[in-house]
């Protein structure tokens, strides 16, 4: 079964899946999206394969918001996080045919993943090494200094991201934001999951430190 | 936060799986045991894990608002020529007319029905306009 988006705003409404489907087909999509029934999603996915727009609105309104937050934490732009999440949704909906009826919700992070990760590898932001060959290094995309400031706009902790190696930051935001597991990540990033767990004990202690430099330093209350 | 403390060595890296999966049952066992006597790894560990809670929380103020413009145009064009196959909608049609006259909202209507439904009223919503015989 999939799993429902993480926020706490969904309603659980027991009944009738189909009845309940029918019914929320007609309100407005991003109340409809509301409604937190597996069954009734299986249902939504289930009417988008066969063309229905307005199932597939529904299961926008009730995933965008967790896959926004996926990517603005491992892409840490707005703007590009903007572009891969509309690709996200788009591919989604020209694929649908290859999604399980109860297993959308996966299906649409992994979509998301491999884009975000296509990115990071395109422009260099991505690559691994053999462990531990890789030194730290600044990622001005994750700092204030930046054109955008966006970093400032997150919050201090993506700051902190910035200061640890690439690699390690992409392996923690997968687990840690995408609730990936160790193994997983080792597919996604085909590697071996011993170099995830590397990246990610090596990663989460240096950013241990540097929290708690910060907190010595009266950044952080 | 307390950056002078250091794990176990042994442990270290055991305290940064955040998952279950990621560790065979004997060593989690073992890993909550171990967290059991030594309270410097059992602090890193909780550190570990507000930083990863911190991390996973909600950025998303800057949301876009609407479905982007290319989706929807994507959405549109697939539409035209798929059919909505939404059954009996006549049945719903006839179920919403009475309902309106009486409920508010759409989850006060989905009870509503669910209540008559277990009431053992089968079909309490649709208008029978046949003669009685």
């Amino acid at each position: 079964m999939s799993k429902p988006p993480d926020d706490d705003s969904y309603s659980l409404i027991i009944g009738d899946p189909n009845m309940i489907t029918n019914l929320i087909l007609k309100q407005d999509p991003k109340i409809a999206a509301t409604v937190q029934n597996p069954a009734v999603e299986k249902n939504l996915v289930k009417y988008a394969k066969l063309g229905n727009e307005a199932a597939f609105e529904i299961l926008y309104w009730r995933y965008h918001k967790p896959i926004w937050n996926r990517l603005v934490r491992l892409v840490a732009s707005r703007q590009v996080a903007e572009d891969l999440h509309q690709e996200t949704f788009i591919r989604a909906w020209s694929n649908l045919q290859h999604v399980n009826d109860d297993g959308f919700g996966p299906w649409l992070y992994r979509i998301s993943a491999n884009l975000a990760l296509d990115y990071l590898r395109r422009s260099k932001k991505l690559m691994f090494l053999s462990f531990p060959n890789v030194e730290p290094e600044r990622d001005e995309r994750f700092t204030t200094s930046g054109p955008e400031k966006y970093a400032c706009e997150l919050d201090l902790l993506q700051q902190e991201l910035s200061q640890i190696a690439p690699q390690a930051r992409t392996c923690i935001i997968l687990q840690d934001v995408w609730g990936y597991s160790q193994r997983e990540i080792a597919v996604l990033l085909k590697v071996s999951v011993s170099c995830v767990g590397a990246y990610i004990h090596r990663g989460r202690e240096q950013l241990r430190q540097i929290h708690c430099l910060n907190i010595e330093g009266g950044k952080v209350q | 936060m307390n950056g002078k403390l250091f794990p176990c060595s042994e442990w270290a890296r055991q305290l940064t799986v955040l998952h279950e999966e990621d560790l065979s049952h004997s060593d989690f066992v073992a890993l909550q045991a171990h967290l059991d006597s030594c309270p410097t790894c059992n602090t890193i560990r909780g550190e570990y894990l507000a930083l990863a809670d911190a991390l996973a929380q909600d950025v998303s103020y800057d949301l876009p608002a609407e479905i982007p413009p290319k989706l929807q145009h994507r959405l549109q064009k697939k539409s035209e020529y798929m059919e909505i196959p939404i059954e009996d909608t006549e049945k719903e049609n006839s179920w919403e007319r009475v309902v309106n006259g009486f409920v508010t909202s759409e989850f006060d209507e989905t009870l509503y029905r669910e209540v008559h439904f277990f009431l053992g009223i089968q079909k309490p919503f649709e208008e029978d306009h046949r003669p009685h015989t």
